[in-house]
């Protein structure tokens, strides 16, 4: 069997399983909303750099605002008023971090017949990925009135704003005209974009 | 199914892992249709990839008493493996650091060595 043979055989297992080749076979990511076809792209590097720019002018706008707070000041503030100790939180994390290591150890020195073990060690990795999840999930909700955090989160809504097309015939085409479209448009679809936007973005800041 | 999960899933695939080595070996094989600007999602996929190949190197060398197919098979098991591989790899760096420390310092027996042993003068 030659080589192309091999890569279509291969390929036809992969479409077999029905997995979606899209997520990596360009840099966009399509999804559905409203019965209608959407997609977000990558940036240019026009359109990054203005993202990074308005991000600044955001920085400048939101420390002027009242309340306007770091997340070093709101995490101590949140201990001095006893609502959360992220410190502790944290603190845990490094505990669970430390637990998880110890597991993927003795799971990792496991022979493939030893069903049992290989079972009972990757449970217990499960549980502790679950807790190390919801703690990092809690700690973001708390602190998400910070600086940092509404920056990050303006970055990733101006850039949906910009990079998200919707199918129009055979054409991809813009779909908000201003961010304050986007800020007021429908939130079923902002989200989703917004979502899918971030996954397309992952390791890329 | 999680996006990672998918994305691990096509990279551990023999599919892409052929496509990956052609890519590497002969000039106009392209894994993406974007040449450039990539994804975080390709960056991610782009990651798995070199670490699935790095496996799948493994088990041909029979380098690992504990690396099988099944350990490739289940993302769990194979998380397990690379963090304990990482640790081995740590462990022998750091040996050969201080082997090659000691091998720098003049010493009158190198194979019992403490700070008593190290001729400061030079």
């Amino acid at each position: 069997m030659d080589s192309k043979e091999t890569l279509n055989e291969s390929f036809e297992d992969l479409s077999k399983e029905n997995f979606d080749i899209s997520l990596i076979s360009d840099n966009k990511m399509c999804f559905e909303a409203n019965d209608l076809l959407y997609r977000v792209r990558m940036p240019n590097q026009g359109e990054q750099s203005l993202v990074e720019h308005k991000r600044d002018l955001m920085q400048l706008e939101y420390m002027k605002q009242e309340g306007c707070i770091t997340k070093k000041q709101l995490i101590a503030q949140l201990k001095t008023n006893k609502v959360i100790d992220i410190e502790l939180f944290e603190e845990t994390k490094a505990t669970l971090t430390k637990e998880l290591k110890k597991y993927w150890f003795m799971l990792a020195t496991k022979d493939s017949t030893d069903n049992t073990r290989i079972t009972e060690y990757s449970d217990k990795i499960v549980k502790i990925q679950d807790k190390l999840q919801d703690l990092a999930l809690e700690i973001s909700t708390y602190t998400a009135p910070c600086l940092e955090n509404r920056l990050e989160k303006f970055y990733v809504e101006f850039m949906t704003y910009l990079c998200t097309e919707q199918r129009v015939g055979e054409e991809w085409k813009k779909v908000w005209n201003s961010f304050d479209e986007f800020i007021q448009a429908d939130t079923s679809l902002t989200n989703k974009a917004v979502a899918h936007q971030t996954w397309l973005l992952i390791n890329r800041k | 199914m999680n996006i990672e999960t998918k994305i691990r899933y096509l990279a551990k695939s023999v599919y892409f892992q052929n496509l990956y080595n052609s890519a590497k070996e002969i000039n106009g094989v392209h894994l993406f249709e974007n040449h450039n600007n990539f994804s975080g999602l390709q960056v991610l996929f782009l990651f798995w990839l070199r670490i699935y190949e790095s496996l799948y190197t493994d088990i041909g060398k029979k380098e690992w008493k504990y690396l099988d197919e099944n350990v490739i098979k289940n993302d769990i098991r194979c998380d397990a493996f690379l963090y304990w591989r990482g640790q081995i790899y740590d462990q022998k760096m750091q040996q050969y650091k201080q082997e090659e420390q000691i091998g720098k310092l003049k010493l009158k027996d190198k194979s019992n060595v403490n700070t008593f042993n190290v001729d400061f003068q030079g």
